[in-house]
């Protein structure tokens, strides 16, 4: 599983490293993308939604673990 | 809550924006400025006397009441979160130059919408200008630009600005401490309570909706999400709605109340603004919201808008109706250069952040 760590990133950064991750990410391969805000957890999501991608939020102590299935 | 992370809810929360701003306007607040953040933080720092421009002095308590209807929201969503050390200086200086390139075109991006909403067209070529530096910013973005991580903060630190405001306005409510224009745009405005508790609610759905005029339309052309800009579009309807209303549309580009017709600067100033809010991640509406919910790097942005704004009308910076002088032009043309060699060197950096900051770093 890829892993990338968005934590405290300004808006847009989460997103677009999701973005440019999932470009180089194989069918079948998952994303793990941590993040600690509401606004990139929701942005990331609705990245994912328009890419009608599978998504998983795992609550962690002060930060989100978002599963995306490619 | 839920409601609010809808297409619909950021819709309404549009809509209502809107419709305060043109409300505003009708209740005594000057020609399409029922809410203008460059325009009120101008005329805060005019109270203050860090300015000495004697028609834009007034403690507005629409400022007042954004950061702390959204500071409030943030409390009870649990959504305060003390956060900073996101390359805080250079934020402020972001911050001082966003305010220059908006006191040029004399608006915000929200006062944008509100001038496009009654029929200003020297607010359509401010908004190709603020579209064309967004479009910028995002290209330094894909190239990977960053101001870096932010790291959690004392209580404290994140409690700093809000506090501040709270005392402000309880100081505009109960003293005649602050210096009040008697005449021009700074003598216009509605009641304090009304303009407050119209903050506060501009605040609170800000903060939920998470409404940000550059982020709209950073995401239609970035990702092409139509999520945030649906917002900016009812802020947009309901302004012209309400100016059809009450017949204040006036379809132009001569004689808009508070505006100049120098479509270059015009386009550059918001150009400056588009292009420094997209490096800052929000516009400056989107600024004050953060601030609200206790991010430290935000809290400096302002007082570089305050800053700004000072510098701006103390040197000539800012644009009047009469149009703008020779140090707008030159300070917008030096703004541009500086925020492109701000990308070059940032995008460079972002080599640096992501091979050495990993997920231990991110949660100190």
């Amino acid at each position: 599983m890829r892993e990338i760590d968005v934590c405290g990133m300004s808006c847009p950064e989460p997103v677009i490293r999701t973005q440019q991750e999932l470009k180089n990410i194989i069918p079948g391969e998952k994303l793990r993308v941590l993040v600690d805000s509401d606004t990139a957890r929701e942005n990331i999501t609705r990245l994912v939604t328009s890419k009608n991608l599978k998504m998983e939020v795992i609550k962690e102590e002060d930060y989100y673990a978002l599963e995306i299935e490619a | 809550m839920k409601f609010f992370a809808t297409r619909t809810g950021i819709i309404v929360s549009g809509l209502i924006v809107g419709f305060l701003g043109v409300l505003l306007v009708l209740l005594g607040n000057p020609a399409n400025m029922g809410v203008c953040i460059a325009c009120f933080y101008r005329d805060a720092a005019g109270a203050l006397g860090l300015h000495q421009a004697s028609v834009v002095q007034y403690m507005r308590p629409e400022i007042l009441g954004i950061l702390l209807g959204a500071f409030l929201i943030s409390l009870f969503a649990g959504e305060f979160k003390p956060q900073g050390g996101s390359a805080t200086v250079l934020r402020f200086f972001l911050g001082v130059v966003v305010m220059f390139g908006a006191l040029v075109f004399l608006g915000c991006p929200l006062r944008m919408i509100l001038r496009l909403g009654a029929g200003d067209l020297n607010a359509l070529v401010a908004f190709a200008g603020f579209g064309c530096g967004i479009l910028t910013g995002i290209y330094f973005l894909k190239k990977g630009f960053t101001l870096g991580r932010a790291y959690n903060q004392t209580t404290t630190s994140g409690l700093v600005l809000p506090f501040i405001f709270l005392i402000l306005a309880a100081l505009a409510f109960f003293t005649t401490l602050f210096i009040a224009s008697k005449e021009g745009p700074g003598s216009q405005h509605a009641p304090f309570l009304i303009s407050l508790a119209a903050g506060l609610l501009v605040g609170i759905i800000s903060q939920r909706t998470r409404l940000c005029i550059a982020g709209g339309i950073r995401d239609v052309l970035l990702m092409r999400d139509f999520h945030l800009v649906s917002g900016f579009a009812g802020v947009l309807a309901a302004a012209i709605i309400m100016n059809l209303i009450f017949h204040k549309f006036n379809l132009g580009f001569n004689e808009q109340p508070i505006a100049h017709t120098e479509h270059l600067w015009n386009f550059l100033g918001l150009y400056v603004v588009g292009l420094g809010s997209t490096f800052l991640g929000g516009c400056p509406l989107r600024q004050t919201v953060l601030a609200g919910q206790g991010n430290i790097d935000s809290a400096a942005t302002i007082i570089g808008f305050i800053v700004g704004a000072a510098l701006a009308h103390n040197f000539g910076i800012a644009a009047s109706a009469k149009g703008v002088g020779p140090a707008g032009k030159y300070v917008v043309i030096a703004s541009i250069i500086l925020l492109i060699v701000i990308g070059i060197l940032q995008s460079r950096a972002a080599c640096a952040f992501s091979s050495t900051d990993k997920k231990a770093a991110a949660r100190s």
